[in-house]
């Protein structure tokens, strides 16, 4: 599989649909500019199920909490690509010469919407703290669990939108992930807002966000799904700036940017 | 005291012309006596079809009958027993009785005498049951209130064969800890003689590619299911035991999930 077939094959598709999306990624994709080819088998084909989807995906009001998006966000979070990119968000926060952070035991790790659940797994191997995920879709909810407890990851749920996680939350909250690609649907500004506070004081919120950019292959798949988050570096950073983080990392990473930030003492 | 067995009859199905020892027990003779026509009956699995001995309270062999799903037909008698060598098919429960209420019928299967420790019922129905062993009575209660629930929404739509294989599902159950996804595993099986499994081909490919990333799915089963494209679910099931059922509705479920798989009611 070559990223041209998957390309190719996401045009055919949308040139078949009469939907005002459809017109908008048709744009983008005569507009893209790939700087870099992706070579992750699993991310190729992940995408090229999805372009086979989208005539239907496209009708539907929330696509992203479709089985179709359930399958293809399960393989492309297992490819070595995107762990890859979140192992180096991980390392970046926390593992620097100057950073030598620690979030104490007792403080929670979140994960927001945590779609398969590879984003809780990776950072549980570095800190042995509490865990929990907070979702609202019941069939999400089943499928990230499902994967959680075979790993024999124990994890807190949260059966609740991100608006209300602070009236259920029974624990003091040292990091919040916001990484996987369910998040791509959602403000990430409204995200960050809650997020920092839930936080207690000195614990970071951990992001991972599609990069808004020509050459981004992601973008016109998430821009026919209804993406609500695609960011430049700059409207991240102001994002950032006004929520009064300290610490913070902003970095630009294939086709995505991936940030961090601490609430302040 | 309990005498365990009277006299034993010798019978051979109608249909498939199986031959067969069934034992009447004091249990079924005391059965006959206290139901109204006189007699019961005992209830000999056979596949797609059940043999049924009448049984008068004197232990004699009063006819016998195959029926194709019990539930739902014409029968003489509201009580059914089903011989002993039935319960091989489980793991914890030595014996049980479930009474459908408006469906008009108990059926009931012990290996011993028939005595039972959980009992649970719900609307118009009712479930008893004797486990050999159990780990928690509050996590054999959430399945035993579940299933009920489930039994009770499906009354309409449950044979005998899928009401054996819901409760086989019970039993494999009722020492596991509850969790989330398995929360439609009584649904799916006491519809089974309705659901149709449809593959979806570029479901089934895409995940094939990554199928080995997911080392708790059973692979065997798995492939199974995803060569079963058309195929009644129930077909699929019917000559599994408890354990076997679970780890295949459980599969079933996971593909569901992911929309590699789809249940279709016909």
């Amino acid at each position: 599989m070559e990223l041209e077939n998957v390309i190719d094959l996401l045009k055919s598709q949308l040139e078949g649909i009469d939907h005002p999306r459809a017109k908008t990624v048709l744009k983008q994709l005569q507009e893209l500019d790939l700087k870099t080819n992706i070579n992750d088998s699993l991310v190729l084909d992940s995408l090229y199920y999805l372009a086979k989807k989208i005539p239907i995906l496209i009708s539907y009001k929330e696509p992203w909490r479709s089985k179709e998006f359930r399958l293809f966000l399960e393989c492309f979070t297992l490819s070595d690509y995107y762990k890859r990119t979140l192992n180096t968000l991980i390392e970046t926060t926390f593992k620097g010469v100057l950073r030598k952070v620690k979030i104490p035991q007792d403080k929670m790790i979140i994960e927001f919407y945590p779609g398969s659940g590879v984003g809780i797994e990776i950072i549980s191997k570095v800190f042995p703290n509490k865990l929990a995920i907070m979702e609202s879709y019941r069939e999400d909810l089943d499928f990230v669990v499902e994967r959680l407890e075979h790993q024999g990851l124990n994890v807190m749920v949260y059966e609740t939108e991100y608006k209300d996680i602070g009236e259920v939350l029974s624990e003091s909250v040292g990091i919040v992930l916001i990484v996987s690609p369910i998040t791509w649907f959602y403000s990430l500004s409204a995200l960050i807002d809650k997020a920092y506070s839930i936080l207690e004081e000195g614990g970071y919120i951990l992001g991972m966000c599609l990069l808004d950019s020509p050459g981004n292959i992601l973008k016109p798949f998430m821009s026919a799904l209804g993406e609500a988050s695609i960011l430049t570096y700059g409207n991240l950073e102001m994002i950032l700036i006004s929520k009064y983080l300290s610490r913070t990392n902003i970095k630009v990473l294939n086709e995505f940017i991936i940030f961090s930030g601490m609430k302040k003492w | 005291m309990y005498i365990s067995s009277v006299r034993e009859i010798k019978v051979k199905c109608p249909i498939c012309e199986d031959e067969c020892s069934i034992v009447v027990d004091s249990a079924t003779l005391t059965s006959a006596r206290e139901s109204p026509s006189g007699i019961v009956g005992l209830a000999v699995p056979h596949g797609d079809h059940v043999m049924i001995v009448y049984v008068d309270s004197e232990g004699r062999d009063r006819g016998v009958r195959v029926y194709k799903t019990i539930i739902g037909e014409e029968i003489p008698t509201k009580l059914l027993r089903l011989t002993p060598e039935f319960l091989r098919e489980f793991s914890i429960l030595k014996g049980f009785r479930v009474n459908l209420g408006r469906r008009n019928i108990v059926i009931e299967c012990f290996n011993e005498e028939p005595i039972t420790l959980l009992h649970s019922k719900y609307k118009d129905l009712s479930l008893e049951l004797l486990p050999s062993e159990l780990n928690s009575f509050k996590i054999a209660s959430y399945w035993l209130n579940n299933f009920m629930r489930e039994l009770e929404e499906a009354i309409y739509d449950i044979d005998f064969r899928t009401l054996m294989k819901g409760l086989m599902m019970l039993d494999s159950s009722l020492n596991s800890p509850p969790k989330v996804y398995t929360r439609n595993i009584f649904k799916v099986v006491l519809s089974s003689k309705n659901l149709f499994i449809v593959v979806d081909e570029d479901g089934k490919e895409l995940f094939t590619k990554y199928l080995d990333l997911l080392p708790w799915l059973y692979r065997g089963v798995v492939t199974k299911i995803l060569e079963s494209n058309g195929t009644l679910l129930l077909d699929l099931i019917k000559n599994l035991d408890s354990l076997s059922t679970r780890k295949f509705i459980e599969s079933l479920l996971s593909l569901e999930r992911r929309g590699i798989v789809r249940l279709e009611a016909h």
